[in-house]
């Protein structure tokens, strides 16, 4: 069986009052129709994977522009299912790169990532801004199968994030999560959780101690959402230029909700106007 | 006896008037949430030694060899990088705080004691310009530039890391003294075996040891949430 090495290039421009999306390339298994534009300009692109998840030795890539002033909200039309590992294969590999230009604004809120029992898997994602760009980014941990009993079964999930600023670092994730050699239930890790989450929130330019009044703001909300019976909420300003909100939960209907409150806050912090949620999540 | 094993005793000692005694990098929540116990402190040390520990000994590595080099331009800029990289692989406000507090008191403290031309240049960058320094960074630069020793230097900094945890606990924890000694005791093997794995870690990624930074990993979201959530508590002991 071939390797898939599927491609997709997305630029989104400003025209006008509007945001357009261009699609540079696209090659199976990734795939966009076409965007649908939301009430405040910006572009809604759904990606979507035709061959219904990623498969032991895919080779992904994904790049997406965002020019000056223009405004992009992408998710996926379902999680991203990481199915076993193939012997003989690499392992697979989502590889994307994301740049957003001065006073340009991106949501990136793919569904959650789910890898199936002995999946091997590597994501690696770099995000730079240039001034007076914004970026809300989450992403989504499932411990596996639940309703088909598996958690933490897979082999290998590697994560790896860069977001920088005009090229300064200002976020460097590397997890190395493989549970038979480092048990997920340390407590260093999940603890007795089986879902992660992770809110990157940035906009380069306001001042450090506007970020730290936001995180207090949103501080009190994650200590409305914590229900350490279900789940854990944390909020911290990164080094510069943004911040990241945390959740370990037992259950994911309790990550999607806090997501959502913590997004639509953050965003008339920010931006003075509503975050306008895909329809799926409403 | 050797002047270098007494001066790396004293860097290495909890009574250095760093303020490290007033952080628990996060223990605090944990141990106010119910989550670590005296029974699960050592597993948790172990894995947290694993995680952070091997990172901070990298890092703490990478600047023990920095000393080796002059002190110019691209040297104080490679030694900025170190220190804005750590800073990025800590995504908790506290945590980063502390190790950057305890970073810029220890530097200026051993500059004051030896003014070598690395120690007088990375404390005047500190003072002047705002450059961050992190406490295994500033650790590894001085056990550099006062030749004590690039092991010898790095496992100084892993016990006091570990002591310090130990000792927070104690204050947190119905964990007595013993207790805390026979758990440190046993941990020794941990410690060596970090030495040597972040050694041959280094060693690999020559001659490019700052590649290497692009693949360290840790994997440590409840602790990072238990720092997070620190602030929250209505009465703490501990700045972190």
């Amino acid at each position: 069986m071939a390797l898939s090495n599927g491609r997709l290039d997305l630029h989104f421009l400003q025209q006008a009052d509007r945001t357009q999306l261009k699609v540079r390339v696209q090659t199976p298994p990734l795939r966009v129709i076409r965007a649908f534009p939301l009430p405040d300009g910006a572009a809604l692109a759904h990606l979507h994977n035709v061959s219904g998840g990623v498969l032991g030795g895919d080779q992904l890539s994904l790049t997406v522009q965002v020019d000056p002033g223009a405004q992009a909200q992408i998710t996926t039309t379902g999680a991203t299912r990481v199915y076993r590992h193939r012997a003989g294969y690499p392992a697979a590999q989502q590889w994307t790169q994301i740049t957003i230009g001065a006073g340009g604004l991106l949501e990136y809120l793919p569904d959650a990532l789910i890898p199936f029992a002995q999946a091997r898997f590597c994501q690696q994602t770099v995000i730079d801004l240039a001034d007076g760009a914004g970026l809300f980014y989450w992403e989504v941990l499932a411990p596996g199968r639940v309703a088909a009993g598996e958690r933490f079964a897979y082999e290998q999930v590697q994560i790896k994030l860069d977001i920088t600023a005009a090229g300064e670092p200002l976020l460097l994730e590397r997890a190395l999560l493989e549970p038979k050699l480092r048990p997920a239930h340390s407590l260093l890790r999940w603890g007795p959780y089986s879902y992660a989450a992770t809110l990157y929130v940035l906009q380069v330019g306001p001042t450090q101690a506007a970020w730290l009044q936001l995180e207090a703001t949103l501080a009190q909300l994650a200590d409305q959402l914590t229900d350490p019976a279900v789940i854990l909420w944390g909020v911290s300003t990164l080094t510069a230029h943004g911040l990241t909100v945390r959740a370990l939960s037992h259950t994911p209907q309790a990550i999607n909700y806090g997501l959502q409150h913590f997004w639509q806050l953050a965003k008339q912090q920010l931006y003075q106007r509503d975050a306008l949620a895909p329809r799926k999540l409403l | 006896m050797s002047l270098y094993l007494l001066q790396l005793l004293q860097l290495a000692d909890s009574a250095l008037p760093i303020g490290s005694a007033a952080h628990s990098f996060g223990l605090e929540m944990l141990a106010s949430s119910d989550l670590l116990t005296p029974l699960t402190m050592e597993l948790f040390l172990r894995d947290y030694l694993g995680e952070t520990g091997r990172v901070e000994a990298i890092f703490c590595r990478l600047a023990y060899q920095l000393a080796d080099r002059p002190v110019d331009a691209a040297g104080l800029d490679y030694w900025r990088a170190l220190n804005q990289t750590l800073s990025a692989c800590k995504p908790a406000r506290e945590s980063r705080s502390a190790s950057l507090t305890l970073g810029r008191r220890f530097l200026h403290l051993v500059a004051s004691l030896e003014p070598t031309p690395w120690l007088a240049a990375t404390a005047a960058l500190a003072t002047n310009s705002g450059n961050s320094v992190h406490h295994s960074l500033a650790f590894g630069l001085a056990g550099g530039a006062l030749a004590l020793g690039e092991s010898a230097t790095v496992a100084a900094y892993l016990q006091q890391l570990l002591t310090g945890l130990l000792a927070a606990s104690q204050r947190l924890l119905p964990l007595g003294q013993s207790q805390a000694m026979q758990i440190a005791w046993r941990l020794k093997p941990t410690l060596t075996g970090l030495l040597e794995q972040t050694q041959g870690e280094i060693a690999q990624a020559l001659p490019s040891p700052s590649a290497l930074l692009a693949e360290v990993s840790t994997v440590q979201p409840l602790l990072e949430l238990a720092s997070m959530r620190h602030a929250t508590l209505t009465t703490r002991l501990f700045i972190s």
